[in-house]
């Protein structure tokens, strides 16, 4: 059940954040170093692929114990899974606890169907590319091996030709491997000096292994269509900022040479190489457009750069942080078992529940207790962390709400119902809990 | 033998006609020397070979024997050349060689020595 919070957690905010990189991108493409956008997109990543995150006041998040948006969407879910409960055969009691069990191992195993496919898909790629590559020859005349003492870097590069190729690509981590078509003119210096100066910059920034870690993203979160809208963005930004870097490295005016180089490289097409960065294609047009409009990035635009991405950061990617915690770190999930649930009789805040939530859905649904709004609990229930639950059960417990718990009742733990059950004994309020006792 | 070779399947046949029969380990082992293939894809190659009646296989050992001579796949090629660029002309080729300059005093010789021949 934890794992799929992640996912979903996860999944949501950093599809917000995709959406506003997306907005950013719109609005200030060319006027900002295309590096900008790349960090963003590094935001988006971190989101995708960890599970923490750090809280923060200013966090859109720290809103959301007000958010109606986010309990409308938890309600549209509620009610999809109430379908899904008709469809399930059960009979009442507790068969609703059961049919809760195995609609997530339903989800879970639609999940990993998914990413199998996902990921099959990119393995069985890599292998057509692979097969394609391995019969390369390698490619020793003097302006190569002048060019590669020139560019040294602590791997080694190889560059290679191939008859299967038809537009220059560069492939390959550890190794890395600049591969260029057979009819390449290795006369022409002018033209092959860009060419391999743009599959430099793409082996020294790494973007072979960045792209791998966008594609684990894009298997993992396979559901979230922002997220495939995220990968093809990132490869485009990845061939727009490797020609900006290129076209700063030889000064603004080669603008115009580099471009041109592009353009009678654009005839001849190349396939799809997931994990490799080709010369041509990926939409060559817009490359062209943006190589024209690249100029000199003032401090000013270095300033707005800087501001917009700690405004993405701190807002979008941190998450909640409710005032009147005991505890610092908020909503980073720990490992072992919380130490102590810091129970504080005398310093009971109105606004939230004391003590510490493992997600951030926790904490929202510890707010709407708070607030006795109990049927919404009721309908959010079946996503909460079991930890999250059993704190919320007790302390509607403790204000002697007997029973408004039947909302959530067929989700909390046992031991969890047996305690409040010896302290509804003790309070005298054991009528209450009549239809606690199915649950028993 | 009528399909055409590739490059990289000529670099294997280079290595029959320089040594003669040789095994298909061996042939892997000069490769991977050269030109830094790994061995299933120097044998996938020799097998490509093998389909188009360039190599022909022999046990013991996966011997290899070369079944067209260099001789056959210059022609071959020189002819695709000719016909593909050269507008069918030899002559305009051999204009084109000799317009090269780069011709050394010694090959100018050979090629003297040559057309005599065909006198």
């Amino acid at each position: 059940m934890v794992w799929e919070m992640y996912l979903l957690e996860m999944g949501f905010s950093a599809s917000v954040i995709i959406l506003m990189v997306i907005i950013c991108r719109v609005l200030f493409m060319n006027r900002l170093p295309k590096k900008v956008f790349l960090v963003l997109w590094s935001v988006a990543l971190l989101r995708l692929l960890v599970p923490y995150s750090f809280p923060s006041v200013l966090s859109i998040y720290s809103l959301a114990g007000n958010n109606q948006f986010i309990l409308e969407k938890a309600e549209d879910i509620t009610n999809w899974r109430e379908e899904k409960h008709e469809e399930i055969l059960v009979t009442e009691k507790d068969n609703k606890h059961q049919a809760g069990n195995t609609i997530n191992k339903v989800l879970a195993i639609v999940w990993l169907a998914g990413f199998i496919t996902c990921a099959a898909g990119f393995i069985i790629l890599y292998i057509i590319c692979y097969k394609r590559f391995c019969t390369s020859l390698p490619v020793d005349n003097p302006y190569t091996q002048e060019w590669l003492k020139s560019h040294k870097i602590h791997r080694h590069i190889s560059i290679r030709q191939s008859g299967s190729v038809k537009s220059p690509l560069s492939y390959g981590i550890i190794h890395p491997v600049i591969l260029m078509p057979e009819m390449a003119d290795w006369e022409n210096v002018s033209k092959m000096q860009y060419i391999l100066e743009h599959e430099f910059v793409h082996i020294r920034r790494f973007d072979a292994l960045a792209k791998l870690f966008f594609i684990i993203a894009a298997c993992v979160h396979w559901f979230n269509p922002l997220v495939w809208i995220m990968y093809i963005l990132v490869n485009r930004d990845i061939e727009l900022s490797c020609d900006e870097t290129v076209v700063r490295n030889f000064g603004e005016s080669s603008k115009a040479a580099y471009a041109l180089v592009l353009i009678s490289m654009e005839e001849e097409k190349s396939g799809i190489v997931p994990l490799g960065s080709s010369f041509s294609g990926n939409t060559a047009e817009e490359r062209i457009k943006a190589i024209m409009k690249i100029k000199k990035s003032s401090k000013t635009a270095y300033i707005m750069a800087f501001v917009l991405v700690a405004a993405v950061v701190f807002v979008f990617a941190t998450s909640a942080e409710s005032a009147g915690r005991q505890q610092e770190t908020g909503n980073v999930k720990k490992l072992e078992k919380p130490d102590v649930i810091e129970e504080n009789n005398n310093d009971i805040q109105e606004d939230t529940i004391p003590g510490t939530y493992n997600t951030v859905l926790g904490e929202i649904a510890a707010g709407i207790a708070a607030k006795g709004d109990y049927e919404v609990l009721g309908k959010i229930v079946t996503f909460l962390n079991k930890e999250d639950l059993d704190k919320i059960a007790k302390y509607i417990a403790d204000k002697g709400d007997y029973e408004s718990l039947q909302y959530i009742i067929s989700f909390v733990g046992k031991d969890t119902l047996e305690e409040i059950a010896e302290q509804a004994k003790k309070d005298g309020k054991s009528d209450e809990l009549q239809y606690m006792v199915p649950y028993m | 033998m009528d399909v055409k070779l590739f490059d990289s399947e000529l670099k294997v046949m280079d290595v029959l006609w320089r040594e003669g029969d040789v095994t298909a380990k061996h042939i892997s082992d000069v490769l991977k020397e050269q030109v830094g293939w790994n061995m299933n894809t120097t044998y996938t190659l020799i097998k490509r070979c093998i389909k188009k009646g360039a190599i022909e296989r022999s046990e013991p050992k996966f011997m290899c024997h070369a079944l067209i001579p260099k001789e056959e796949v210059q022609e071959a090629e020189t002819n695709e050349l000719i016909n593909k660029i050269y507008d069918g002309s030899a002559d305009k080729l051999f204009t084109a060689l000799l317009g090269r300059k780069k011709l050394s005093a010694e090959q100018i010789e050979n090629l003297k020595k040559i057309v005599g021949e065909f006198k």
